[in-house]
């Protein structure tokens, strides 16, 4: 079995800051205007989710999936894999998370989402705008050019956020088995960030562990 | 015959400041065209290697961003013209074995080139690929030096090594820690285990590695390569702002980072240093440490003092 005995965090993450943002870079110009269409895929389900209705939550499960999908093939295993030995790896796991968005979102339709003034559900609505369309211009702001942002179903943090937030909206029982690779990868984003000096990054773990204390806190009222 | 009028006071001045920065321009290129490559042998072969060599992590690992892998072959380019030879990376390092390949066939042809890398993989099956994996990326022969990275799964990888020993497609056998981790496994190995080059971590601040690894190291007969010098730059970091002591010059010192490094290869059990860089200007300045006295016993005690008191 592997030893991590070895190892620091560091260790984890050997590539400078330059070359993860002219990764980025590259990327970005590479795909542009794809980010144009993602943010107002994002858009879409976010207006979706602020007036349910039937069949709602299969659209924004299955746009979920896309966008899972998406970072997995465009980011992990195309780009980031050429620095980082476990992008395989995380492109894997973001496909299961698909697959998981498209089983219990769309074929079992256990998506319902329900604002209906709940702090969960307004909370959850405030992580996915924040991801969609807050989240380039914060990162703008940290100094990095527009070319260097995190987009959503094109990067993996917003992804993860904004899934965060439509989990938060979720009525009746909490699936918890969409929320496990959400909150690894809460814990992933904070060890590459940290080293890299990248402190906005930091808003996918803090996002994550609100999104464990409100799920907690309602599994525990519904008890 | 006429004779010249005596000089007036600016212009002996400005003939006497001629003649001195041209003696000394003439002293340093004299020094430099004299001071020959510093060189350790191998313990077990007598092969010689230039004191400083050169590490890949991080540095190289630039993805295919085809500005950055070209300033990479230039890094790689200075490193060989001032005499380098060793080069050592990691599958676990991203792309830098793929860069470092890139770099290497384009400055083909090399002569003087030492080529070490690992295996990296908990699964003993897997190591024979990902070194061969790890020679296509390189777009080498052969090995020189294979090194199991932080013993993982050191005892099936190291069989295959020695195989590949038997058959000449590697020379040397090695081990690799780092930041002083798993010391007494890593000194167990190196009693029992018949293997060539130990790697680990030493530097000016970091001076475990002379309690039990490096003499450890001279006991055995292994050679020993350096890794993190400058502590991933954290040495600069707390020393730049300070000033070199004035008596550097007595080991032909001109910078921090020859500082640290001609304080590491000084010590006589160390066979070579592997500082990272992605810069020329760092590389010429690494690679100058490789030239030149290097400190005796008392010089090396009176760094130590130099760099406690800052």
């Amino acid at each position: 079995m592997f030893d991590l005995r070895g190892y620091s965090l560091s260790d984890f993450f050997l590539y400078s800051p330059e070359t993860y943002y002219r990764l980025l870079e590259i990327y970005n110009l590479d795909l542009w205007p794809m980010q144009i269409a993602a943010v107002v895929l994002g858009a879409v389900l976010i207006g979706l989710a602020s007036s349910p209705g039937p069949g709602r939550g299969r659209i924004i499960a299955a746009g979920l999936a896309a966008s899972w999908l998406s970072v997995a093939y465009a980011f992990h295993l195309e780009r980031y894999a050429t620095i980082h030995f476990a992008a395989w790896i995380f492109g894997a796991f973001f496909i299961v998370q698909a697959a998981l968005l498209l089983w219990v979102g769309v074929v079992r339709n256990q998506m319902q989402l329900n604002l209906g003034g709940e702090f969960a559900g307004r909370t959850g609505l405030g992580f996915a705008a924040f991801a969609v369309f807050f989240q380039p211009l914060i990162e703008r702001l940290a100094g990095r050019t527009w070319s260097e942002v995190d987009v959503f179903a094109l990067m993996p943090d917003p992804t993860v956020i904004a899934t965060f937030g439509f989990l938060l909206m979720m009525v009746g029982r909490i699936e918890w088995k969409l929320l496990i690779i959400p909150f690894l990868w809460s814990a992933i984003s904070a060890a590459a960030a940290w080293p890299m000096g990248a402190y906005e990054n930091l808003v996918t773990p803090v996002g994550g562990a609100l999104t464990f204390a409100i799920t907690g806190w309602k599994s525990i009222r519904a008890v | 015959m006429r004779i010249q009028p005596s000089l007036n006071r600016r212009a002996f001045l400005a003939t006497m400041t001629a003649m001195f920065g041209a003696a000394s321009f003439l002293q340093s290129i004299g020094r430099s065209a004299v001071s020959p490559l510093l060189t350790r042998a191998i313990p077990k072969s007598g092969e010689r290697l230039p004191v400083i060599g050169m590490g890949s992590s991080i540095t190289f690992n630039v993805g295919n961003d085809r500005r950055a892998r070209n300033s990479r072959t230039d890094v790689l380019r200075a490193f060989f013209d001032k005499g380098g030879g060793l080069i050592d990376s990691s599958p676990m390092y991203g792309s830098s074995e793929a860069v470092i390949g890139g770099g290497l066939g384009r400055l083909r042809p090399l002569s003087n080139i030492f080529s070490a890398t690992k295996v990296w993989t908990w699964r003993a099956a897997a190591g024979p690929a990902q070194m061969e994996k790890s020679r296509r990326l390189w777009g080498i022969d052969s090995f020189d030096l294979l090194q199991i990275h932080n013993l993982v799964s050191w005892e099936a990888h190291l069989e295959t090594l020695l195989a590949m020993k038997a058959n000449k497609r590697i020379r040397y056998i090695g081990i690799t820690t780092s930041h002083g981790r798993r010391h007494s496994e890593f000194i167990r190995i190196m009693e029992t285990q018949p293997i060539d080059f130990v790697q680990f971590s030493y530097n000016i601040i970091d001076r475990e590695a002379e309690r039990r690894l490096l003499p450890m190291a001279a006991e055995r007969d292994l050679a020993v390569i350096i890794n993190r010098p400058f502590m991933r730059g954290a040495l600069f970091d707390r020393f730049k702002k300070h000033p070199l002591p004035p008596w550097v010059g007595e080991f032909e010192c001109t910078n921090w980072a020859q500082f640290f490094l001609k304080f590491i290869v000084s010590n006589p059990a160390v066979t070579c240093a592997i500082p990272a860089t992605s810069r020329i200007d760092h590389m010429r300045e690494n690679m100058g440490a490789a030239r030149g006295r290097l400190p005796d016993q008392d010089m090396r005690a009176r760094m130590l003092r130099y760099v406690s008191n800052l």
